[in-house]
């Protein structure tokens, strides 16, 4: 991981304004994807591209910062409070997990596994949130088929992931 | 994709499949004495005592978000809603305790629970 030593360094500095947008639009274009699945709590998560892409780059503040950011401004441009909940649990969650492996595995693991786990660990948190908000735990019988679509859409966004990870480091944009 | 990656999508799947088999062996096969339990925002909103027999359609129409339960034959579903998703009606039917049909966009569910098990439930929900 190649950490920027300067407190204030324009480079990160755009780079977080650039994922935290980028987070924003593909959150907003999931969100007119037609649902293919058929369980409560899954989604493709688009948006944990960003969200690897970040942990990959940045330090875990830095990451963090464009996990709130994109969920705050997602939630003041086209949210409501319920679906701010839940894309602050989901990303919190993942972004967590796929720092904490990324910085314990970081040669163990692959870009693809990480991103299973981040996929899991988004869909936990959205359930955990849909189980306060219909105050129901019998909602969380549904975490064995989160498990399982966690797997292609982990891969899926893993893939992704490794291409925009692969592009900005040819760039050189991040030094 | 490496080695690792397949060991990991493997127990990810076997987790999945296995807990599923425990969940599915917990949820009792017969119960007597069942009841439907339509829940809006955690409140329940209608109950009905359900068996075979059971020919209900229930509408919920909380400023303009509407869910239809039907229930006949032994089943429980969803036939019609007007949330953005529809989970809920692709969720298909339902017919034994312990099982939930969920519309998150509207905060509404539908269970089946035995007479027995309600009292436990409650201390889970409260």
């Amino acid at each position: 991981m190649r950490k920027v030593n300067k407190s204030i360094d324009t480079r990160k500095l755009v780079l977080i304004s650039v994922l935290v947008a980028q987070g924003m639009v593909l959150g907003y274009i999931e969100k007119m994807l037609p649902i293919p699945f058929i369980v409560p709590g899954a989604k493709l998560g688009l948006a944990n591209i960003v969200t690897l892409t970040a942990v990959y780059f940045l330090n875990f503040r830095a990451s963090a910062a464009v996990v709130l950011l994109r969920v705050l401004l997602t939630a003041v441009t086209f949210g409501s409070i319920s679906s701010f909940l839940y894309s602050l649990s989901g990303g919190v969650l993942s972004l967590m997990a796929m720092a904490g492996l990324l910085k314990v595995f970081k040669n163990e693991m692959s870009l693809i596994s990480v991103s299973i786990i981040g996929s899991i660990s988004h869909n936990v948190g959205q359930l955990m949130v849909a189980a306060l908000i219909i105050h129901n735990v019998l909602i969380l019988t549904y975490l064995p088929f989160l498990l399982i679509v966690a797997v292609p859409t982990g891969i899926f966004v893993g893939l992704v992931a490794k291409a925009l990870i692969q592009y900005l480091e040819k760039t050189n944009f991040i030094r | 994709m490496k080695k690792n990656d397949v060991i990991l999508i493997v127990i990810v799947l076997l987790l999945g499949v296995v807990s599923y088999g425990i969940i599915n062996f917990m949820k009792k096969d017969v119960g007597d004495d069942l009841r439907v339990i339509i829940k809006h925002r955690g409140v329940v909103v209608k109950e009905y005592p359900f068996d075979d027999l059971t020919r209900e359609t229930y509408v919920l129409d909380v400023e303009g978000e509407i869910n239809v339960v039907q229930i006949e034959k032994g089943l429980v579903s969803l036939s019609e809603a007007n949330c953005q998703d529809l989970i809920c009606v692709k969720t298909g039917s339902i017919s034994k305790p312990g099982e939930i049909i969920v519309c998150l966009p509207h905060k509404f569910t539908v269970e089946i629970v035995s007479n027995e098990n309600l009292s436990e439930i409650d201390d889970i929900v409260e």
